[in-house]
């Protein structure tokens, strides 16, 4: 998948654990995981926003889109 | 009152009875062969006796296969999983088992025209059920994508 997720670096950078942004964000620390490991087909609105509310940053922060990866 | 559990447990005793009947068809297979084989030698016609058990035979271990895979069909239903891999290459088997049906009947068709119809109905059911297959890999797909969507 193209599409790259960069939550683990935003993560390091807010020094927030993964159980604390699963808590935060409302998901279950199983589908964190999910979305860590790129594993996830689709990220819904709310999921996304509510990330980027508790990390304090941009989807963009987060989300990367990679040509070479297909 | 009619609800889901006693369709599936009906669909599953079914499954259980249609065993024993396959069993039991192995076993009388030879009298019940002569049986029909008499009333078509005294209506003047050849004997059809080889040929049939040989069909007859040749049809048991695709049903066979095609059972085993409808047991465990239902058990994953039973198990609240419906649409997962495995379920649609169960329905491919049996689709690919209803097909062999069909070919071995084909070739006692050639002896007693009126069995084209078993060969049409074995034919048509594999059909269906190859749409049904299709079907649920799309499902899969679909439950996959849900359950992935964070």
């Amino acid at each position: 998948m193209p599409i790259i997720i960069n939550l683990d670096v935003m993560m390091a950078k807010r020094k927030i654990s993964s159980n604390e942004l699963a808590d935060r964000v409302g998901i279950t620390p199983a589908n964190l995981s999910v979305l860590k490991t790129g594993k996830a087909k689709a990220v819904r609105f709310s999921t996304l926003e509510k990330i980027c509310e508790v990390l304090d940053c941009q989807p963009g922060d987060i989300l990367e889109y990679d040509k070479t990866e297909n | 009152m009619w609800n889901k559990n006693r369709s599936l447990m009906l669909s599953s005793a079914l499954v259980k009875v249609v065993y024993v009947l396959a069993a039991v068809c192995c076993v009388m297979a030879p009298f019940m062969v002569e049986y029909y084989d008499k009333a078509v030698i005294a209506s003047g016609q050849p004997s059809v006796y080889v040929p049939l058990l040989i069909t007859l035979y040749s049809a048991v271990p695709a049903a066979i296969i095609a059972l085993v895979c409808l047991d465990i069909l239902l058990r994953n239903i039973r198990k609240e999983k419906p649409f997962i891999t495995q379920n649609v290459k169960l329905l491919r088997i049996i689709s690919y088992c209803c097909f062999a049906e069909a070919l071995v009947f084909v070739y006692f068709a050639t002896l007693k025209v009126f069995v084209l119809v078993v060969v049409i109905a074995c034919a048509f059911m594999g059909l269906i059920l190859r749409v049904v297959k299709n079907v649920f890999e799309q499902a899969v797909a679909l439950r996959e994508e849900n359950d992935f969507t964070i």
